[in-house]
């Protein structure tokens, strides 16, 4: 069987399926409070979106869901206007072994979380202006342009946006950033009590001393972002972990 | 993997490289599938994440990336063969060793023959399995 996947809007304007999955993306946008709708002016630069359709099969072939995603033309963006720094530091491999070999001389457990449009929780530092999305224009309205407060996929600093949100997230949450891998964190509320954290973009690994201060802090990750709790760590980046007593 | 490379049925070989075998940028055999070549190693890439004894042998054919010949074929091909024998291979960290971090560390002294670069390579673990290791000329 082959799925054939829509190329641009006019292809779906009238498919019932995909109109709920653009529904669905939308309201993820509007629950993350990304935007506001202000006035087009001309000394503004505004940048273009487009939806992209992606139909997702269940490992038989059939399908299990159909995906639309937003996205900025984020090709448009000029360097020093819409952007300035656009990279996102990720764990080094080691560091995640490191992690396993530790949390397995100590007997703790590890676990995983992962964040749902991990991208769409970054709060962007610069003001960029996008076109209303296709097919969903606001009445009365469709002169006027979107201002982000949050990033949109596609954007060049994206990445960075969500690196910086989360790092100050867990600052907040009184974790300490190591000094020489800076997607580890880690927090030690009494002597002895210890949480290690690790980013990996939208992927969290993490493990501890306590399982009262684990699920204490999956408490305080799923209430900020949208997440799914993956539970014992055992697929990451390509490898198999297996966890036994 | 081995599939992809039509190597399903392959007969395993107990070490990744024949000992004793140096290899060199030109060595007088034919040219070899470049791109084919490329795949290989870069699945053998993947496979060190979690293989630190393929560390050295990949690392060792990523270096003739570049024109690979027949010589470096074989030789890739006979590291599919050692991947073969060992598919049940991974690490195994376990609770309650002593928490010692222990470091190894050697280098084969100027062993390159096209520029007597030296190899280093290294490996860290707490006691039980490896958490860190490398191949570098």
């Amino acid at each position: 069987m082959c799925i054939i996947e829509p190329e641009n809007y006019q292809e779906v304007a009238r498919d019932k399926a995909w109109q709920e999955a653009m529904k669905e993306e939308l309201e993820m946008i509007e629950k993350n409070n990304t935007w506001e709708l202000v006035k087009r002016s001309i000394d503004k630069p505004v940048i273009g979106v487009k939806w992209v359709y992606k139909t997702k099969l269940y490992l038989d072939g059939t399908i299990q869901k159909h995906k639309a995603r937003l996205v900025a033309k984020g090709y448009a963006q000029k360097s020093g206007i819409d952007y300035n720094e656009t990279f996102a530091p990720v764990a080094r491999l080691d560091t995640i072994l490191t992690l396993i070999a530790l949390a397995a001389q100590k007997g703790w457990k590890l676990f995983q979380l992962d964040v749902k449009s991990a991208f769409l929780n970054g709060v962007l530092e610069e003001d960029v202006y996008v076109e209303q999305p296709e097919g969903f224009e606001v009445k009365d309205a469709g002169h006027k342009i979107y201002k982000l407060r949050k990033a949109l996929y596609g954007l060049k600093q994206e990445p960075k946006a969500w690196y910086s949100e989360i790092d100050a997230y867990l600052s907040m949450c009184k974790f300490k950033r190591s000094t020489s891998e800076v997607t580890l964190y880690t927090r030690s509320v009494q002597e002895g009590n210890l949480i290690i954290v690790s980013i990996y973009v939208d992927d969290i690994v993490y493990t501890g001393s306590s399982e009262r201060m684990l699920s204490e802090f999956k408490r305080e990750m799923m209430q900020r972002y949208e997440m799914s709790d993956l539970g014992l760590l055992h697929h990451f980046l390509g490898m198999r972990i297996l966890q036994t007593d | 993997m081995l599939s992809k490379f039509g190597l399903e049925d392959c007969k395993p070989v107990s070490i990744p490289l024949a000992t004793g075998e140096k290899l060199k940028k030109v060595d007088g055999s034919e040219m070899a599938d470049e791109g084919l070549y490329r795949k290989i190693v870069g699945s053998l890439l993947y496979l060190t994440a979690t293989r630190p004894d393929l560390m050295y042998a990949t690392s060792l054919l990523s270096r003739f990336m570049n024109g690979p010949t027949k010589i470096h074929m074989g030789a890739a091909k006979r590291v599919l063969r050692y991947v073969q024998g060992t598919l049940s291979y991974d690490i195994e960290y376990v609770r309650d060793q002593s928490a010692t971090l222990i470091g190894f560390y050697d280098a084969d002294w100027a062993g390159s023959e096209d520029d007597s670069r030296s190899t280093s390579g290294y490996a860290f673990s707490f006691g039980s399995g490896a958490f860190s290791w490398a191949s570098v000329k």
